[in-house]
């Protein structure tokens, strides 16, 4: 059976969850509720009501505004969560199944991903490897100094051209791994 | 500008009851109102259905989201509501210290 169809947006984003949270705000269920506290003790006299409304609405204010960003924070992570599975609950027809994705690939997953690339190139001897298939230095046989120095060039092309090209490799990285998962996402 | 009270009675520390009290009664009253799972429709994470059935899921989905904000907020919500009430309460008791000293000092 086939779950019904609800639209959603990709990604639930900050602007999303700071609308969220405003509105929830907005209305008057946080003075309730702290009026049930009983913090205040809310006073007989008719000319103090205004004060004690007053304190009543400077609490509330001062909690939202101590809360709002974690209010936003939480509601993006749960909504992008709950969007998530709703996309996945109906895929046993899909053909082939879907691949689980992070709901955003972040500058983060990028930078994890350069900086493996690099130890790789370094641990496994795979840049020395490509870097001699080009025979831009020669290797200069029965002399090890020599052979010491044409290893601190290599190192030298190695790093300077990983720094170079990292930022770049980022916003690829980013790029195309975002459109790729969201395709991934929006399969039916 | 909040006016400044002389004469309100509060209670002497606001106390993780307090706290506890406010959560509930605020997740009570968002839940009443409608307020919480309100504010996820105007957040327009989701386009409402035409269809009765999809509009079912559109609420499960909605309350399901609502649900799992408030409960992961909850114990900040208690954290946070205790030491602000308590922070402006205290404030509040200052005023109405200074002035009472005021009104005892000679003229």
């Amino acid at each position: 059976m086939t779950l019904p169809k609800v639209e959603m947006v990709n990604v639930v984003t900050m602007a999303h969850g700071r609308d969220f949270a405003e509105f929830w705000f907005a209305g008057s269920d946080m003075t309730e509720a702290c009026n049930k506290t009983k913090v205040l003790k809310w006073p007989e006299s008719e000319e103090l009501h205004a004060d004690y409304l007053d304190l009543e609405d400077d609490i509330c204010d001062r909690v939202f505004a101590a809360l709002k960003d974690q209010i936003i924070e939480t509601f993006v992570r749960v909504a992008n969560a709950a969007i998530d599975a709703e996309r996945l609950a109906d895929d046993t027809e899909l053909t082939p199944p879907r691949v689980q994705t992070v709901p955003t690939v972040t500058v983060e997953h990028a930078e994890m991903f350069v900086d493996d690339i690099h130890r790789g190139l370094i641990d496994t001897g795979g840049f020395v490897e490509a870097f001699s298939e080009t025979h831009i230095l020669k290797w200069p046989d029965d002399d090890s100094a020599a052979q010491e120095h044409l290893e601190e060039m290599a190192d030298e092309i190695r790093d300077r051209l990983f720094e170079e090209t990292r930022p770049v490799i980022v916003e690829a990285f980013v790029r195309i791994a975002s459109d790729v998962t969201l395709r991934e996402r929006r399969r039916r | 500008m909040m006016a400044m009270s002389n004469k309100l009675d509060f209670v002497k520390i606001v106390t993780r009851e307090h706290g506890d009290v406010f959560a509930d009664e605020w997740e009570e009253a968002s839940r009443s109102s409608g307020s919480l799972t309100e504010a996820s429709t105007k957040a327009r994470i989701m386009t409402w259905p035409d269809d009765e059935t999809d509009q079912t899921h559109f609420h499960e989905i909605e309350h399901e989201i609502a649900r799992r904000v408030y409960d992961e907020l909850r114990d900040s919500i208690i954290d946070t509501y205790v030491r602000i009430a308590n922070e402006v309460v205290t404030r509040e008791r200052r005023h109405l210290v200074r002035g009472a000293d005021a009104a005892r000092k000679p003229q």
